[in-house]
């Protein structure tokens, strides 16, 4: 693979990597679940809705009488709820066979989009450099010591250094939106001292 | 009717009170042992006559399994009423007092309401200290955010204008075995540095402090007193490698995409 090809995926992949790690697997895995449902079982999909909404309505129904005036439609009303959910409990647990699968897939895609190319590309670049440095930009301490590990030729700048460098980056720039967007904690009051 | 005589009188007294006896004596031993309709003897083993005799080959022997007759409350009996002891008050008890109290206390009970802490002025100095911890927290993040934020852009700025346009010494995908002079990048990289970590330790005693839950925490929580001050100076150190390592990566990522870009 050319340098500047390699230079590409292994940003692309860390970076890549990275916000799987930010979005979590588990949202992903919801997500395509989702995405799934409304494309192959929609059928299915949209009968466990209509079940639970039917199943909303007529509790909203009997919440709305009392049980002592109306004690034979409160019955009813009860008795429909409750084959509602016992059919709601089949249709979710049909489904959730199809769910453990996705989430399955899901987790092996992701590991093989992220985290099996990274761990091979520095298992078989290890040794390569990526770019070079022009000889002057730096002292000699960090050319021939931090910026070439592990062991590369003085100077250039290696596949775990620019992923360490990467990461580093990535993550304080998340930090410092997370510090923007997410609501501040009060002060606490003050101790009222007798 | 003649009067009756003294002796007679006190006969009749002690009949009656024989005959008193012999009616309440099962209740009161009931009352004392905690046991009603108890099967124990009442009468006097001293009036009883001699029982007749037996071969000692006809006594059977106590049942193994566990099967010793209403009289005795077996073991398990006496562990069930133990068992229950912390939820059924009026169950009478088989053991003494003090010691199912003993064991109600280590045990389990999970019906007992009484046992919940009711919130006291400690609990609510420690949730003061918990917010102000967290609030605290939240300030020292804000501001080693917004001095990273600050040298970054800093060392971005010394990027641009030392580097970009220098064209012969922007850094490459192929080998340079020679230069063409130093430039002088890496002497203002260093003084910036140095400026900023000059500013972060002159800052650092104004800085809240906080409890952090890392291995820093608890080596200081072992220290003896006299060497928490250095401690802290090492603790202090290490967010001036931290920041100077933020800084680097920042440099590097800005020359490689100066390689990408000049490709």
């Amino acid at each position: 693979m050319q340098l500047q090809t390699l230079f590409l995926v292994v940003t692309g992949l860390t970076i890549l990597s990275n916000l799987v790690s930010l979005v979590t697997k588990e949202r992903i895995q919801g997500a395509v679940y989702v995405v799934f449902l409304r494309l192959f079982l929609t059928g299915e999909y949209n009968k466990l809705m209509k079940l639970r909404s039917e199943q909303l309505a007529i509790n909203k129904e009997r919440n709305a009488i009392s049980a002592q005036d109306n004690y034979a439609k409160w019955t009813k009303l009860n008795r429909k709820y409750d084959a509602l959910a016992e059919e709601i409990k089949k249709q979710e647990h049909a489904l959730s066979s199809q769910k453990s699968l996705i989430d399955n897939y899901v987790s092996r895609a992701l590991q093989l989009l992220t985290t099996l190319p990274i761990n091979a590309l520095k298992l078989w670049y290890a040794r390569k450099s990526l770019f070079y440095t022009r000889p002057g930009t730096f002292p000699w301490i960090i050319d021939a010591v931090i910026i070439n590990l592990p062991f590369l030729p003085r100077g250039s700048v290696g596949i775990y250094v620019w992923c360490f460098c990467v990461n580093r980056v990535f993550w304080i720039l998340v930090d410092f939106v997370k510090v923007l967007t997410e609501p501040r904690p009060l002060p606490p009051s003050k101790e009222k001292v007798n | 009717m003649s009067e009756l005589t003294a002796a007679e009188k006190r006969r009749l007294l002690r009949e009656r009170r024989q005959a008193k006896l012999a009616a309440t004596s099962s209740d009161r031993l009931g009352k004392i042992t905690g046991t009603v309709g108890s099967h124990l003897p009442t009468a006097s083993p001293l009036s009883a006559e001699d029982p007749p005799v037996s071969d000692i080959s006809e006594a059977t022997t106590p049942a193994i399994d566990g099967r010793s007759g209403d009289s005795e409350p077996s073991m398990d009996k006496i562990l069930e009423s133990m068992l229950s002891q912390g939820h059924n008050h009026n169950v009478p008890s088989l053991l003494p007092d003090d010691f199912m109290k003993t064991m109600s206390s280590i045990l389990p009970s999970t019906n007992d309401e009484s046992t919940e802490p009711t919130p006291g002025p400690e609990s609510n100095a420690s949730e003061h200290e918990m917010q102000l911890n967290e609030y605290n927290r939240y300030q020292l993040r804000k501001f080693r955010l917004g001095f990273t934020a600050l040298r970054f852009v800093s060392v971005l700025t010394l990027v641009y204008f030392k580097l970009v346009g220098y064209t012969l010494f922007y850094p490459s995908f192929e080998r340079l075995d020679h230069g063409y002079g130093k430039i002088d990048l890496w002497n203002w990289f260093t003084i910036l540095e140095v400026v900023f970590s000059v500013v972060y330790v002159l800052v650092y005693r104004f800085l809240p402090r906080t409890k952090e839950n890392s291995i820093f925490s608890i080596i200081e929580g072992i220290l003896p007193q006299r060497y928490r001050s250095r401690f802290e100076m090492i603790v202090k150190y290490r967010d001036v490698i931290a920041f100077w390592i933020n800084d680097l990566s920042v440099l590097i990522l800005a020359l490689g995409c100066l390689a990408w870009l000049n490709n």
